[in-house]
Formats: structure tokens, sequence, C-alpha cells
């Protein structure tokens, strides 16, 4: 076991992890955060998305040990005093959720992308494609995400 | 899964530890290694991850070359005014590869020592003439052309406990262009059924001075396709010259029949996108 101290969703955390235990477990298991999805385990359905120092990741392919002293957010992390954090209110307002099993990491990559891109007057449907190509959804058929996504420059 | 996980901060700490623990490996970004270790396709003992060293990490240019860490991450360089602005063809590349988490934590050289006929940075980095540093066990550094570092699929020369230090590339000449260009199934997520890299220099009255082109997932490695580079080089450039180098470099690649694809399939995708790239790279020579 090794004790690992990071920044999860802005309080510190420290709790002791087995050397090859993957950080999705740590969240999921050790610190209650289900809001953590495991979809595929081998990083090619996103469900599992978290932001690690910034950068969105798959948290199912990330071993625990490796976000002592880093910064992490999850889904948990987003809300914003109670209610709807930005990003989660535009993907409610364009019907982009569904099962929502997905939500959680398409919301983390969403707001990955949005923190590069927000000064910039607007980003094409394209770039929003790429930025989210690492997410699967199998309910929504992607057009309601995409709008959602397109929505946070149009305010 | 069962095993001890290090992360040395030095160079000399991972070899050390690899020496020490017999049945182990090193692991950079670990995107493909944690998937295999899932799959129970390998049962390594001990990991030592080579993620926090910054001894292998960045991108460094003088006049001529352009230094690669092994360990800079897929992002980073897609990321990069550098890789962007001399090495357009690794960018085309890292665009297309995978997924951004994906990106944001696999390496370069973790997809070069992978050694997959289908690694996307490869053929790019063989067209740009790069060179493997490597750190050897004594801490010595040797350097190696890319194309004799791969020894098969999945397989390069690269002894236990060795670490690649990263690539050296040649900053492109004047008047000269690159590209690169791969088909998948679906647009995004995606591996290669076979893809083509070119790097070309245009001399006066449109004449091939300087040509260069790596192949992707249709041999045991990935290729430079030097019997289409010998048709090219001294000729005018054309879309004819095109189409027929297209013909050689179908018949010089060696693809099979998997999963990915039919073998006569992946062959008649080489030749069409001899031409596609071919006319890409031409137009970014016109334009430097």
């Amino acid at each position: 076991m090794k004790t690992i101290r990071f920044i999860l969703n802005g309080d510190v955390v420290e709790v002791a992890v087995r050397e090859d235990t993957m950080l999705i477990d740590v969240l999921r298991e050790n610190l209650g955060l289900t809001g953590v999805k495991e979809g595929c385990g081998i990083g090619e359905c996103g469900a599992c998305t978290v932001l690690v120092d910034g950068k969105n990741i798959n948290s199912c392919l990330y071993p625990a040990v490796e976000v002592d002293g880093k910064t992490v957010i999850t889904i948990e992390g987003m809300q914003n005093d109670g209610d709807f954090g930005l990003i989660q209110k535009a993907f409610w307002e364009n019907g982009a959720v569904q099962c929502g099993f997905c939500t959680p990491g398409m919301i983390m990559s969403t707001e990955a992308f949005y923190r590069e891109n927000k000064d910039r007057e607007d980003v094409t449907e394209e770039e929003i494609k790429r930025a989210l190509a690492g997410n699967l959804c199998r309910c929504t058929g992607y057009i309601q995400i995409i709008d959602a996504v397109k929505s946070l420059w149009k305010k | 899964m069962n095993f001890r996980y290090f992360k040395p901060g030095s160079v000399g700490e991972a070899i050390y530890l690899k020496k020490e623990y017999k049945n182990s490996k090193y692991v950079a970004g670990g995107t493909d290694i944690f998937v295999l270790i899932k799959k129970k396709a390998i049962k390594p003992d001990a990991l030592i991850s080579l993620r926090n060293l910054n001894e292998i990490k960045g991108i460094e240019e003088n006049e001529k070359f352009v230094f690669i860490g092994a360990g800079t991450t897929l992002r980073e360089l897609e990321q990069s005014e550098v890789v962007r602005k001399y090495f357009p063809a690794l960018y085309d590349a890292l665009i297309n590869m995978a997924s951004v988490q994906i990106r944001n934590v696999g390496t370069i050289g973790g997809n070069i020592v992978n050694a997959s006929p289908g690694a996307d940075t490869a053929s790019p980095l063989l067209i740009y003439d790069a060179k493997v540093v490597i750190i050897m066990d004594d801490f010595k550094e040797r350097e190696l052309p890319l194309d004799e570092f791969f020894k098969g699929p999945k397989q390069v020369f690269l002894a236990e406990e060795e670490i690649v230090k990263g690539f050296l590339l040649k900053k492109p000449v004047k008047n000269s262009g690159s590209a690169y260009y791969k088909f998948m199934k679906r647009n995004a997520m995606d591996l290669a059924n076979a893809g083509v890299a070119m790097n070309i220099k245009i001399g006066d009255d449109d004449i091939i001075e300087d040509i260069k082109v790596g192949l992707t997932t249709v041999a045991p490695t990935p290729i430079r396709a030097t019997g289409t580079e010998e048709f090219l080089i001294h000729k005018k450039f054309s879309e004819e010259i095109l189409e027929q180098a297209g013909n050689i470099a179908k018949k010089e690649c060696s693809p099979i029949d998997d999963i990915r694809g039919k073998e006569w399939h992946k062959r008649e995708i080489i030749k069409a996108y001899i031409k596609r790239v071919g006319m890409i790279a031409y137009k970014r020579a016109k334009l430097i």
C-alpha cells in the first residue's frame, strides 16, 4: 500500500492505495465518487473521464499512485453550489442526456475543451467532434450533445 | 492485477529498478500496457514508470535539428508550434490518433517502442530521417536510424534495460513539403488500415529533388518505400507520375489479410494515397 495525497474537487484528500490500482477504482470504491463511470475499462468509451491537472484522461488506465500531488476534478466537482454548473446546464437545456451513463465523461471532456477555447469567439463543429471523439454515447446520436457544447459559445 | 509500481525520478534510478526486478516492464503513458495487463496478455511483477523523468521530455531545436523527448505526450506535440511548422506530416498523424484522453497521456516514445506496424507516428518520423537516441544501461547514449530500430511486429532493437531518450529530426529544407494520411473504418478513434507519409522537395521546373515515403500497416513494421522513392527521384512532378509511383508502392509493400482489412484492399489504399498524399505534400512544398 502507498499513501497518496491529492486535491480532489477542491479538497485535499489522503488515501492509502494498492500500487496496481487504477484511479477510477480509488475514486469509486475508496472515495465514493460513483459519478465516475466505468464502461469498457480499456480507454475506448470515455465514461471514466476525469481531469488531472486540467487535462482530461481515462481514469480506467491511469494508475492511482500517479495522481499523488496533482489536482483531480470529477463530475462531482462540476456543480455550482448544489445547482448545475455551466456545462451541466447546457446539456440539460439541449436534451443531451438520455440514459446518462456517458454524461459524466462527456461533461469532463467538454470542460477540458471549454477551458482551452473559452476566450475564442466561436468553435467549429469539427473541433467539437474531435474534442469528444473519445466519448461514446449510445443514445443520443451525438446531435444534442454537439448542440449543447456549441451553446456554450453563444452566451 | 498484481504488480508493484515504481515512479523513479531519474533515468539512473529507472535503470537500477529495471535491473532489480526481473519480470518488469518500463511503462510510459500506459495506454497500451494497462490494456494488455487487463486482458491478461502480459503479467509483469513490476512496472517502472517513465512518466516523471524530465530528462526525456520536451522539444528542443537548433539550426538544423529538432529533438523530441520520448516522454513528450502526443497532445503536447500536437499543440507544439515547432511540430506544426516543421513536421506537418507528424501533425496530420497526431490529430487523428485515438482520443484527446489517450493523447494527453500516451507518449511518442511509447508509440514507437510499442512498434505496432500501424504506429501512426512511425511513418512520419521515417520521412523526416529520424534517429532514435537510446540511453544504454551504462548511461552512455547510442543513436540509430529509426528504420533500423524496428525488428518485427511489436519488436524493436532495444535491450531490456535501455531507455529511449528521444528522436532527432532534420528540419525541412527549402521548397519541401510533407503530409500523412491514413484510411480508417470510422473517422475517429480508429487505427489505420493503411497509411502513407511523404516528404518531397521540389526544385526548378517541378523536378523532384528529394523524396521520402513511409508506409503504415502494410508490412511487419512501419517501412520506407524505397522502390517508390527511387522511381520518383529526379522525375518531373505530376499527377500521372504519382499514379505510376502508386503502382510501385502497392507492389513493394507486403500487407496481410487481418482484422483491419484484406490484403488487396490495403494495396489499393496505398496506391490511392500515394497520389493523394503526394498532391498535398506538393502543395505544401509550393507554399513555403
